[in-house]
């Protein structure tokens, strides 16, 4: 599918989400960056849908991954038995999320098949991401587990070139990787020019192409 | 494929039919039942591919499945085990998308199959049972996550007691109620735990040393299950 019509998709999707999560009493949250969303421990009685922005969720002090628009926080949790959030959450950077009742967002569910289903496709979707992000780790050098985060959590600007603002420390809690091999790895990318780092440490990639080419190269 | 017919009742006769199904009225039960196929398949046996085209609910009457993926270099990543009452294949069915893994016998199994259109049209029209898939995919991602983290940050022997762990809690005790009710080779521990066989060998030997664990051929006792989640420093 192209990058086209995978962007008019995700509009599509976004203007239905909206609308339906607007028709709950739900709260709009302003979140500045490094502010906590909410803590692994805490009662779990609200999920939270991203409009903007970007949420970082940690297990512990391990980034299992950082959460975009269109996506849900805190929805595993809620539809668990426990009654506290297993995870943690904290914005990236200055990020607005829809704040929504537990018992609103089950009773959504249980009543409107619309919206059932495009939750089944999002949490698919997750599933598919986290399988294949452990088959990173247990496969792929530490170059590869480094450019398969930059490419995943690369967007796209006006321009149509890719971007991640995520830094090396970023980079670090997603990998495991140590910072200092982190700033090794990414200067090495610039040197062999598929990434270029400007002075605010914004990273463009290059050559998209060829990286994904390195990251199904066989160890 | 289908080995033997056996006589695996309907789906409102089941001795499953408190999980998944359960939320189905008789009518919907018997449309269910109407056009399943059940097949029988021997231990080692694959009941789909990963990669092939996804045209059946698969769920399981009676056995053990394991589920893999196959990785680069060709070997098999364990991603998650099924048991009585397991429904195999759904996520594939619900995304639209090919088989995500192999599913492949690890006993001798009886399994329904439930065509993808009969079981579409009963999730559209029970949202009681769209709401229980919701869960069972929420509880499958919990898992994916846990095991994610596992791999990313936990040593090998951290990794193998937690293996040993889900499979004591996936399938329970045998009758002894020490024994995992479950055979596995050591190179099948070794594909959950995300290590070499070799290390496998080694850090179970460790085990059994202490004590932790006693090694009976294929089988696992349990002789101290505290000691066991010590050793996989568990968060929960």
């Amino acid at each position: 599918m192209s990058d086209e019509t995978n962007d008019m998709e995700q509009e599509n999707q976004k203007f239905e989400l909206n609308f339906i999560l607007n028709s709950l009493n739900s709260e709009k949250v302003e979140l500045n960056i490094g502010e906590t969303l909410f803590k692994e421990g805490e009662s779990n009685d609200y999920v939270f849908f991203i409009l903007e922005g970007s949420i970082k969720v940690l297990k512990s002090k391990w980034v299992i991954g950082i959460t975009y628009p269109l996506e849900f926080v805190g929805i595993t949790s809620c539809l668990s038995e426990t009654s506290n959030y297993t995870f943690s959450s904290k914005a990236l950077e200055r990020s607005i999320v829809l704040k929504i009742r537990k018992m609103d967002f089950k009773n959504l569910l249980m009543k409107n098949s619309t919206f059932c289903k495009q939750i089944i496709e999002i949490l698919c979707a997750r599933i598919k991401l986290t399988d294949f992000k452990t088959k990173n780790y247990i496969e792929n050098t530490s170059k590869q587990r480094l450019l398969f985060e930059i490419l995943l959590n690369s967007k796209k600007d006006l321009e149509g070139q890719y971007f991640t603002n995520l830094l090396p420390e970023d980079f670090s809690e997603l990998t495991g990787l140590s910072i200092r091999n982190i700033k090794k790895q990414l200067n090495e990318l610039q040197i062999k020019n598929l990434i270029e780092i400007n002075t605010a440490g914004v990273i463009t990639l290059l050559e998209k192409e060829k990286m994904e080419s390195i990251l199904r190269e066989k160890r | 494929m289908k080995r033997k017919s056996i006589d695996i009742p309907s789906c409102d006769n089941c001795k499953n039919s408190k999980d998944f199904f359960c939320n189905l009225s008789e009518p919907e039960k018997q449309i269910i039942s109407e056009k399943k196929g059940d097949n029988f398949y021997k231990k080692g046996q694959v009941i789909f591919y990963e990669g092939n085209h996804a045209n059946g609910l698969f769920c399981l009457y009676d056995g053990k499945v394991k589920l893999t993926k196959l990785g680069k270099d060709g070997k098999e990543q364990i991603i998650r085990f099924s048991k009585d009452g397991d429904i195999l294949g759904y996520r594939s069915l619900l995304s639209n998308e090919p088989y995500h893994a192999t599913a492949t016998a690890m006993e001798d199994s009886y399994i329904c199959t439930i065509s993808k259109e009969k079981f579409l049209t009963v999730i559209e029209d029970n949202p009681k049972l769209s709401f229980k898939v919701i869960q069972l995919l929420s509880k499958d991602l919990k898992g994916a996550e846990q095991h994610l983290i596992d791999v990313a940050q936990k040593s090998v022997k951290e990794r193998i007691a937690e293996s040993l762990l889900l499979l004591q809690t996936t399938f329970g005790y045998l009758a002894d109620n020490r024994t995992i009710n479950i055979q596995m080779s050591r190179s099948e521990i070794a594909d959950m735990a995300g290590t070499t066989t070799e290390s496998t060998i080694r850090t179970l030997a460790q085990l059994n040393e202490k004590n932790i664990i006693e090694l009976n051929g294929k089988n696992i006792v349990i002789n101290d299950m505290k000691e066991l989640i010590k050793c996989s420093n568990s968060y929960d």
